[in-house]
């Protein structure tokens, strides 16, 4: 309800701006629509004003009109005063975008792949294993919002979701800078509460900068349509205090040490921890989205009894082994399971492959 | 009254159109149909210019490929037609002189001539592409059966060639990349993928201005069938000369194709 | 300047005949007589305008409440595509210029027809066979279904989904093409075909706009022809020129795409401009302010809607300079379009304001377009678009241009011209109900939208987060209200144009020259050719209309 009133004092109000930049481009936002606001009263105000005062009223005889066809003066002020006004907007309109545009050399480069329809980013801090020379730096990946049938049994629509969605950690008061691409398809990544958004586009590297001025959650959508599920592509920028952050950072870091040094030396040897991990990469790496657990039918085929059946290709029979199932994750076109469409690049590694296949296994 | 409101008067012994027309006298139906068919090229030159921009965004972003490509293209067919099409532009024009001064069997002949040659401009457009189409057979044998696999899922032309005709068709319908089928999916500029970009061109734009030579050929066949019935003269030749119009137009974009298509090698 | 008119022109002609005379479906369909292929036009238009509007409360009723509402996801996506498609290509774009510019412009300019009368048959029927390869993509049983691509049909996307967007581009195309041909035969008509004394500035301002309009509609539509043509093309071969994988540029497309479809929101707007300056300064009885101004604005409009397209690409990964540029060329744009919005309320100002239906509508345009170009503001400053594109608040700005805009001055000429066309008079009542249905229900439709969208809400969206659920509650109300509105406005007219009071020549007391023949108009327009020695807004000089000289004309 506060929302309602704060935005109903007209075009002057907006998202509650949280990072640097956004002051500069609210305060052009704010200046334009003023102007917008008082031009607005200024000719709908003349013309209701007309309409009133030169009605014809009924009952009374007609009155002599004013033969009015031009009036130089007017026409010259009302021409020279506008074009400087858009003058002064137009300035103001692109000092504060060629801000923007300009990318701090200390900022930090996070990566962002968007696809179909989540945001997986990956982090500049990494661990190394010094033996393999194996690198794994800290990566986070949405989850798509859209209520499905699962959620809404639980009484969850998308706010239920997007409080449950994945945070992507950031410092206070710190510059970052976002490396974009897309695997698929054009997507727009934008933040409402810093007034960023850039598009997404796959073949190319879009980037944008922000600095976040407030502690927080704030919502990441995405602004070009992208097919099915586009309006369930929201994420969430968390941004703490840089003390938070950096213990954070550390955790994120150790953890992977340790799974860095668990798989030079083998992988984990506790089975139900690779099938735990392969369940959290289900949800990650969104094969939950078409891959029902339970049987049940959806865009894709389910994972229930899925390995050792005998499955229908486009091409012809083939028996559901590690094998198959390495190569699907990895090269999804490479076969396709007949009365279906191909699958998309969900974006997941050699190193997902082993914990995904076990927790398939583990579906009978 | 005929239907569109025509005029008729005499000349030479037969009854002919005098150019009226719904009511509007000839000079005004004259100066009209000229004025239509300019703006209607001024249409087509702007339908070709958005082609030729494709072309040199595509050209810009990799000039070698399109030096490599265009080398596979024949120079001759490409002279050839280029002569046929300016010779044809010089008769019609003939034709249009001829009938402006009474001419009436003059005029058929050019303008039979000017037929003649779009015609065996189109023919040597299907051997021309009935070339590049064996060179696609060619690599079609040379494909792998998991790259095959792969063309097949990424295109979707695939399931109703399989159900409706039982046998597989499917690489030539789903044409991916015709030339260097081995460098499908790269950006890799070193390798020529981007030959694929020059040749999807080639076949838009010629394909397209292909159209156009069809459609002239149709609008000159109806004014020669109109001729051969007398019906030009001295105070009415405006279809001639507006069909005239639309063929210099089709050639002239031709001019325009020939040395940023088969030249650029 | 005098002339006789013989017995002879008299001699086959009924009194009571007129152009909608001659009765039966074939004479409709094979007519070349611009005032029945206008009239189908409209009929066509006002089809495609429900169910357009029939697709836009399907999607507002879905978005009442969060989360599903009664349709999934996949079917939304292509409900607003079929929205989009169907009100751009099928109803908007043909709109007032293909309608009442095809029926008044010759009559306004002194002329029997169109330039070429065959070929004018020719472009509705094009227009009919996009319509019918639409309506194929829709049941296609070879696709996945109708497209669900937007009605921008952006690249990658358009190129993956197995949806039918190939006969919906192809639909597009045709109709493309068929605005054309329309575009080039007014433009050589009223080149050519003027009456005597029919000067330049003699000319009534919605034939400026539609010659404006024209003009565009020649020297855009090509482009996207072509593309369309190349889409096709791409998804059909699979060759990819927009395709990044095989090297192509799916931002090229948009570049492509928004080339014609800048320009074609002014081929939207310059003719329903031109309807108002017709109706204000009837409804005024005042003289049109500022006429050379207006004209001049309407073909500096049409010139300069060429060079903006690029403000829907601030966000594409527009180079920092090519964005600071169309900045500057969008807001260029905005000065002529100001200036007739001043011309308009002036010509109100020290007259005798008649608030008939038509004068409602001719005023909610400018009150509403005034709104629609202001929220324009802020869009086209690069640092502001950041925040606003592809939310709601677009969406917002253009309906109340578009819908706001082209769609209630196309009412104003319906009202203003049914009786012309019928010769009977609308039911004044309700069309006045219906009316203030139309006005508030829109405002209350499309204002909580620019709220949204500066909060953020993006546009597409089938779902959202609660924050936004009042708005859209009270935006799906006002979209039932608008459309209760418009569907009794337009029965209105329809009923009235059987059952309706008989009016006569002139009900409004107007002076260009379509009010000076008879109602219905006869089949060749004039007796005799009039010659013109006046402009036709000389009101007010005498306390009533002054005669519009024309000698000869109606009867």
């Amino acid at each position: 309800m506060i929302n309602f009133l704060h935005a109903a004092l007209g075009f002057i109000t907006h998202a509650t701006p949280a990072s640097t930049v956004a002051h500069e481009a609210k305060f052009a936002a704010d200046f334009i629509n003023i102007i917008s606001l008082v031009a607005f009263i200024l000719v709908e105000g003349a013309l209701i004003y007309f309409v009133i005062k030169y009605r014809r009223k009924k009952g009374e005889p007609n009155k002599q009109t004013l033969y009015l066809t031009h009036n130089t003066k007017a026409e010259i002020i009302w021409t020279v005063l506008p074009t400087l006004i858009l003058g002064v907007i137009f300035y103001f309109g692109v000092a504060s975008f060629i801000k923007m545009r300009n990318m701090p050399k200390d900022g930090e480069i996070i990566q962002l792949t968007a696809r179909q329809w989540l945001w997986d980013i990956k982090y500049p801090y990494c661990v190394k294993n010094e033996k393999t020379k194996a690198e794994r730096c800290i990566k986070l990946s949405s989850k798509n919002v859209n209520p499905t049938e699962d959620s809404i049994k639980a009484g969850k629509l998308q706010d239920a979701l997007q409080k449950e969605n994945t945070p992507f950690m950031i410092a206070k008061g710190r510059k970052y800078v976002m490396q974009m691409t897309s695997t698929d398809v054009i997507h727009s990544f934008a933040i409402p509460s810093f007034y960023v958004k850039q598009d997404v586009v796959p073949g190319l590297t879009s980037r944008l900068w922000f600095e976040p001025t407030q502690t927080g959650e704030f919502t990441i959508t995405c602004n070009e349509y992208c097919g099915d599920k586009h309006s369930g592509m929201l994420g969430k920028f968390k941004v703490v205090e840089p003390a938070e952050f950096d213990q954070w950072k550390a955790e994120q870091l150790a953890a992977l040490q340790k799974e860095l040094d668990q798989d030079a030396a083998g992988g984990p040897v506790d089975e139900s921890a690779l099938i735990a991990k392969g369940k959290e990469l289900y949800g990650a790496k969104g094969c939950l989205a078409c891959h029902s657990l339970n049987g049940s039918p959806g865009a894709a085929p389910t994972f229930k009894g899925l390995y050792g059946k005998e499955e229908v290709l486009t091409t012809g029979k083939i028996k559901v082994d590690e094998a198959y199932l390495a190569e699907s994750m990895l090269k999804p076109a490479a076969k396709v399971v007949k009365g279906y469409a191909p699958m998309p690049n969900m974006g997941v590694e050699e190193a997902d492959v082993k914990p995904l296949i076990a927790f398939i296994k583990s579906l009978k | 009254m005929s239907a569109n409101q025509a005029g008729y008067t005499t000349y030479q012994g037969h009854t002919v159109r005098d150019g009226s027309l719904w009511g509007n006298p000839a000079p005004l139906v004259y100066s009209m149909s000229r004025f239509g068919m300019w703006l209607f090229l001024a249409t087509e030159i702007l339908l070709f210019a958005i082609l030729f921009t494709a072309y040199s965004i595509a050209y810009y972003r990799d000039a070698a490929a399109f030096h490599a490509s265009a080398k596979e293209l024949s120079v001759a067919f490409g002279t050839a037609n280029t002569v046929i099409l300016l010779f044809s532009s010089f008769t019609v024009a003939w034709g249009i002189e001829a009938v402006k001064h009474g001419n009436n069997r003059l005029m058929l002949v050019m303008l039979g001539i000017t037929i003649a040659c779009g015609v065996v401009f189109l023919i040597n457009k299907k051997f021309e592409y009935g070339h590049k189409m064996h060179e696609v057979e060619l690599a079609k044998e040379a494909i792998a059966p998991e790259l095959y696999q792969v063309l097949k899922a990424e295109n979707k032309c695939a399931d109703t060639f399989d159900k409706h005709h039982g046998e597989d068709i499917m690489v030539e319908k789903c044409k991916v990349v015709p030339f260097n089928v081995s460098n499908i999916g790269s950006t890799d500029k070193s390798k020529p993928a981007f030959a694929s970009m020059f040749f999807f061109l080639y076949f838009v734009m010629t394909g397209i201005h292909g159209l156009h030579i069809i459609i002239g050929l149709g609008l000159l066949i109806w004014v020669m069938r109109k001729g051969l019935k007398n019906e030009f003269h001295p105070g009415w030749y405006t279809p001639v000369e507006v069909g005239g119009l639309y063929w210099h137009l089709v050639d002239l974009i031709w001019i325009y194709l020939f040395p940023l298509l088969y030249l650029v090698a | 300047m005098a002339s006789v008119a013989t017995t002879a022109d008299h001699a086959h002609h009924d009194h009571h005949e007129n152009f909608l005379s001659k009765k039966g479906l074939m004479s409709w369909l094979t007519s070349v007589d611009h005032k029945r292929i206008g009239l189908l036009y409209l009929y066509t238009g006002l089809v495609a305008f429900l169910v357009g509007g029939a697709f836009a409360l399907l999607l507002r009723t879905e978005l009442m409440f969060p989360g599903k509402t009664f349709i999934d996801e996949k079917t939304y996506n292509v409900f607003f595509t079929l929205h989009g498609t169907i009100m751009i290509f099928v109803f908007i774009v043909p709109g007032i210029v293909a309608s009442f510019g095809n029926i008044f412009m010759p009559i306004m300019i002194g002329a029997r027809d169109v330039a070429f009368p065959v070929l004018n048959r020719f472009s509705y029927q094009v227009y009919v066979a996009g319509i019918l390869v639409v309506l194929f993509g829709l049941v296609n049983p070879l696709g996945g279904g109708p497209a669900d691509t937007g009605w921008t049909f952006y690249t990658p996307y358009s190129m993956k989904t197995n949806t039918s967007v190939i006969t919906l581009t192809f639909g597009a195309f045709l109709m493309g093409f068929s605005s054309i041909l329309t575009g080039l035969n007014f433009v050589v008509t009223i080149h050519k075909m003027r009456a005597p004394g029919m000067t330049w500035t003699r000319m009534p301002l919605f034939v400026w706009a539609i010659y404006s309009t024209s003009l565009i509609q020649v020297l855009a539509t090509p482009v996207i022809g072509i593309t369309l043509l190349l889409l096709i093309a791409e998804k059909f071969f699979g060759i990819g020129f927009f395709d990044p994988a095989l090297g192509g540029d799916p931002v090229l497309f948009q570049h492509f795409f928004w080339f014609y479809s800048h320009p074609v929101v002014y081929i939207m707007i310059l003719p329903a401009m031109g309807v108002v300056s017709e109706i204000l300064p009837v409804f005024s009885r005042k003289p049109i302010f500022g006429y050379k101004a207006i004209a001049w604005s309407s073909l500096a409009i049409a010139g300069v809607s060429f060079i903006v397209w690029a403000h829907h690409l601030f966000v594409s990964t527009l180079s920092s300079s090519a964005a600071v540029l169309f900045s500057f060329l969008t807001y260029l744009v905005a000065i002529p379009t100001a200036i007739k919005v001043f011309n308009w309320i002036t010509t109100l100002y020290g007259g005798q304001i008649d608030l008939k239906t038509p004068m409602l509508y001719a005023l909610a345009f400018v009150f509403l377009f005034a709104i629609g170009g202001l929220t324009g503001l802020p869009l086209a400053a690069p640092a502001v678009d950041v925040s606003y594109h592809d939310t709601y608040f677009v969406v917002a700005h253009f309906h109340y241009t578009i819908q706001g805009g082209t769609i209630i001055s196309l009412m104003a000429a319906l009202y203003y011209w049914m009786p012309k066309i019928s010769g009977r008079m609308y039911n004044e009542r309700f069309g006045k109900m219906s009316f203030w249905f139309v006005f508030i229900g829109f405002n209350l439709t499309f204002i909580p939208q620019f709220l949204m969208g500066t909060q953020g809400m993006p546009r597409r969206y089938y779902d959202y987060e609660p924050m936004y659920a009042n708005y859209h509650m009270i935006s799906t109300i006002g979209a039932y209200l608008l459309g209760t509105g418009y569907f009794t406005a337009i029965l209105n007219i329809l009923i009235s144009s059987f059952k309706g009071k008989p009016c006569g020549s002139n009900p409004w007391n107007a002076n260009t020259l379509e009010w000076k023949i008879a109602s219905p108009m006869p089949e060749h327009n004039f007796h005799e050719i009039p010659t013109i020695t006046e402009w036709p807004y000389e009101y007010g000089r005498d306390g009533e209309a002054s005669k519009y000289s024309a000698t000869k004309g109606a009867h």
